[in-house]
């Protein structure tokens, strides 16, 4: 048998997935409460380039800066925001555009909603095997 | 800890924008007022938003050493007083008239305040949508054990 089935590269990466849109929710929520805010501008993640660095394995680890250092395992690193480009700044030098923003909320939730589906799915299956298929 | 924090950061939202409704509220109630305590007509009021970091200072500091820029949260940071001119009425039985018959009225315009009544009810909905949706992505996550 190959690799440990609960730990498989497609959960990893998904779970990823799930981690990076909670990040741009996040971003989502700052720009809208920043709407009115003079001179803010508009945050969001890089989400495509985010999620192929984490897959080829961009990891960090605590450094030992001492050779007694036992160190820490792999971990990811953490998403960097970036400020978007290319978006009309408005005479108080803010740009951020509410329907750009909305839209990204309601695309953020389907496909957060469409990737748990699909790890809750791939755990039902991993149960059923453990059950005998009842 | 990534959406505790954006629901935070909605609440500042919803916390500023009431503010907000709640000076322009003062400003329309006050359209016609004459005297005030420092003396004088009411002046139009207005407020300051900065952008700052989410309520939660360690989570905050936290997020500033291993992510750089983070999401930001919004804050009134300051209540303003319109500083333009007063509006002039002849109006001589009035008791705050001067020597030429004329009144000073408060400086707020009812058409700009109800424009921006307007502005702050809609950021105020983009907030609670937010809201939503981070209770939804809370709500899809916690059926994944299931």
């Amino acid at each position: 048998m190959g690799e440990f089935y609960l730990e498989d590269p497609t959960t990893r990466q998904m779970e990823k997935f799930l981690d990076l849109s909670i990040q741009r929710q996040a971003l989502v929520s700052s720009n809208l409460a920043n709407v009115d805010t003079p001179g803010y501008k508009t945050v969001d993640l890089n989400f495509e380039r985010e999620l192929r660095e984490a897959s080829e394995g961009r990891e960090i680890s605590v450094v030992a800066t001492n050779p007694r250092h036992i160190g820490s395992g792999p971990a990811h690193a953490p998403a960097s925001p970036e400020e978007v480009e290319g978006l009309t700044i408005r005479n108080d030098l803010n740009n951020v555009n509410i329907d750009r923003e909305m839209t990204q909320l309601a695309t953020n939730t389907l496909k957060f909603s469409m990737v748990a589906q699909l790890i809750a799915g791939h755990f039902r299956t991993l149960k059923s095997a453990i059950n005998d298929g009842r | 800890m990534s959406l505790l924090s954006a629901l935070d950061i909605s609440a500042m939202g919803l916390t500023a924008q009431r503010r907000r409704i709640e000076v322009i509220s003062s400003n329309l109630a006050n359209a016609n007022t004459t005297r005030t305590a420092e003396g004088g007509p009411y002046r139009r009021r207005d407020l300051v938003f900065e952008a700052t970091s989410p309520p939660d200072p360690f989570s905050a500091a936290l997020n500033t050493e291993i992510e750089g820029q983070a999401e930001q949260g919004v804050e009134v940071t300051g209540i303003y007083q319109d500083d333009s001119a007063f509006i002039r009425r002849y109006e001589p039985a009035h008791p705050d008239a001067d020597a030429q018959g004329y009144v000073l009225l408060p400086n707020v315009s009812p058409v700009e305040e109800m424009v921006n009544l307007l502005s702050a009810t809609r950021s105020f909905e983009a907030n609670t949508q937010s809201i939503n949706a981070i209770k939804q992505i809370a709500q899809k996550s916690l059926e994944i054990g299931r």
